[in-house]
């Protein structure tokens, strides 16, 4: 029988003795798991180191070719995206300790300890079968040797992709108690010659595809908070009007359509109002209605310009922009159009404000010769620049409200590009098409998984 | 027969002599004076004959297009929805050529340049559409025969980047439908 320092149980009968000290260290490591808290300060914690080790095809696999390499890049790329992690590479550890230890008789053990590092350690076991692959993940902490998390993840081999963002959105869950955006996806809009027409993406960038294939203008989506609709403005009719698409069906139908301008539609987090703008009443101002078209409110009333609502996480706020003062502004007012407060007073143009899901951020863009992106408190202080080349407005926060999508614009092409909430890891998501107008949706479970 | 037309023929004689008196008696009966002028009322067209060339139609048509050749489009300073005084003449000409052509329905389309965002300037556009109508009823067309469209910054009539092509963009087009 083996009692290592660490308490480390081999032999039945010393299970009971071994076990609380064992639960201790658990718990220990689970500590180390920081959740990033609603706290401005803690935006700015220091990322979590992680490596993820070399996937490998289990013994009893059939043959799994690069299925194992690409599965890791896909996860391991995740991580380093998310922006909460520091992804070693495995080469960079040093090499981890073997230990001899003699057991009773002649037996000798040869025990590997974990190197000097503590980052976090994932391992991927993959075994590919007539009907499909399992991918079994496992997650330690050293020094503990046993595994801390165990998840087996099955799905078809071209759902590859789909997959790795599943385990990474799994690994960044267990290890840091947040969500990440992973597996979500990214609606926005592409013109080709005169027309403007829907498109969706993967939250990194893959996979971009159309939803719309019209000849006319389809502009300013807004995700339904069940990722199955998008509410849209479009001239399909010959004037604004505001349509849904059903991402399952492709199903295209009228929701609000009149001779006047409707536009600008956003979906309550709730999924229950839609904050439009309309010049029904003979100038452009904010609505909420229903999704099933009943309780239509005015929210404005100002002989100015009011359009681009976007609600609150909490959903009984909202803010929008104004030019009741004489120009484009952002202003604050509650769900039936009350406490009417203006948020932005730098600047001749701030448009296209978004509300973070975290609550603590308002997005939006100001327009000094070019549009930057600027992040400001819900109370309108603590303006703080987050881009700086070329022209960049639109907006919109990642599920977990860590990362921004926008348009960047330079010369006469627009593509997509994202970055951190504070500017940093700055990249480009859209290339060839002329894109714009990005809303960042929610996350979708696309593969079958135990618990 | 020969005996019965020559009793007839001292009757065709004197009629012959008559008719010839008859017509000399009506010269001489005419007045030696200039005849008085006709009195002077306007003039009505007589109905006229039927247009077998389609001559008053193609008239008509080009008398249309020309006309509407004529609309002139209206132009906005920038971020501003108001009719500037340089402009109001374009109305006027407008409401001329519009109050001539009274079965014409008339569309106003508001446009914006590329440099606001996609919402505003739709909203923006629309103010445009809706001061030139304003403008245009109170030069005595009425509201019915007009309505109004926004493109905001997605229809530009010149594709540059420059105050050039933004100025030309910044407008309110007249469609006679």
């Amino acid at each position: 029988m083996f009692f290592g320092k660490l308490g480390f149980i081999v032999h039945r009968s010393s299970f009971i003795v071994l076990t609380p000290p064992l639960l201790l260290l658990l718990f220990t490591a689970c500590a180390w798991a920081q959740p990033i808290t609603l706290r401005m300060e803690t935006r700015s914690v220091g990322r979590m180191e992680i490596v993820v080790m070399p996937f490998r095809a289990a013994k009893d696999s059939a043959f799994a070719g690069e299925l194992p390499r690409m599965l890791r890049e896909v996860v391991s790329g995740d991580l380093t995206y998310s922006g909460y992690f520091n992804v070693l590479d495995p080469e960079d550890l040093p090499p981890d300790t073997l230990v001899q230890v003699k057991r009773a008789g002649n037996k000798w053990d040869t025990l590997r300890t974990f190197s000097g590092s503590t980052a976090a350690r994932v391992q991927g076991s993959i075994t590919v079968a007539w009907d499909g692959v399992t991918a079994s993940i496992a997650i330690f902490q050293p020094p503990i040797k046993d595994a801390i998390h165990i998840k087996d993840f099955r799905f078809k081999s071209e759902d590859l992709r789909a997959a790795g963002h599943e385990i990474a959105a799994w690994i960044t869950k267990m290890v840091t108690g947040e969500e990440g955006g992973f597996a979500s996806r990214i609606v926005f809009v592409v013109k080709t010659g005169d027309s403007k027409n829907l498109w969706i993406m993967d939250w990194d960038g893959a996979n971009p595809r159309s939803l719309t294939q019209d000849k006319t203008l389809n502009l300013s989506p807004s995700w339904s908070p069940d990722g199955k609709t998008i509410y849209f403005t479009s001239f399909r009719a010959g004037n604004a009007d505001i349509y849904k698409y059903d991402l399952e069906t492709g199903h295209i139908a009228p929701f609000i359509a009149s001779p006047r301008v409707d536009s600008a539609p956003s979906v309550s987090p709730d999924g229950q109002w839609i904050a439009y703008c309309s010049s029904g009443g003979g100038n452009p101002e904010i609505y909420r209605i229903r999704a099933d078209g009943t309780g239509r409110t005015q929210l404005t009333v100002s002989y100015g310009v009011d359009t681009s609502p976007s609600w609150s996480s909490t959903g009984h706020d909202l803010v929008f922009t104004s030019d009741r003062g004489g120009t484009p502004q952002i202003y604050r007012m509650d769900m039936d159009g009350a406490s009417v407060v203006r948020l932005t007073f730098a600047g001749n143009y701030n448009e296209t404000a978004r509300w973070s899901p975290r609550g603590d951020l308002i997005a939006f863009a100001s327009r000094e010769i070019g549009f930057q992106i600027f992040t400001m408190s819900p109370d309108g202080s603590r303006e703080r620049r987050v881009t700086g080349e070329g022209s960049n407005y639109d907006p919109s926060w990642s599920p977990d409200g860590m990362k921004l999508v926008y348009t960047s614009q330079t010369g006469g092409k627009s593509a997509i590009w994202t970055c951190n909430w504070d500017g940093s890891n700055a990249r480009q998501l859209t290339f060839g098409i002329h894109a714009s107008q990005p809303q960042w949706g929610p996350a979708v479970a696309l593969t079958d998984h135990d618990n | 027969m020969h005996r019965k037309f020559s009793h007839l023929l001292p009757v065709i004689a004197v009629l012959v002599i008559a008719l010839a008196v008859a017509l000399t008696g009506c010269k001489k009966k005419m007045p030696k004076e200039a005849p008085p002028p006709p009195p002077r009322v306007e003039e009505v067209a007589p109905p006229p004959a039927p247009d077998t060339t389609g001559q008053a139609a193609r008239e008509q048509q080009a008398a249309m297009d020309a006309d509407r050749a004529r609309i002139v489009t209206v132009y906005f300073d920038y971020d501003k929805s108001e009719i500037r005084a340089d402009q109001r003449d374009r109305i006027t000409t407008n409401a001329e050529i519009f109050r001539r052509w009274t079965d014409w329905p008339i569309s106003i389309e508001g446009s914006c340049d590329e440099r606001g965002t996609v919402e505003y300037n739709l909203a923006l556009g629309e103010r445009r559409a809706m001061a030139a109508k304003q403008a245009l009823v109170a030069a005595g067309i009425e509201a019915a025969r007009v309505s109004t469209v926004s493109y905001g910054e997605e229809r530009a009539a010149d594709p540059g980047h420059d105050e050039t092509a933004w100025a030309k963009n910044r407008r309110a087009e007249f469609k006679a439908r």
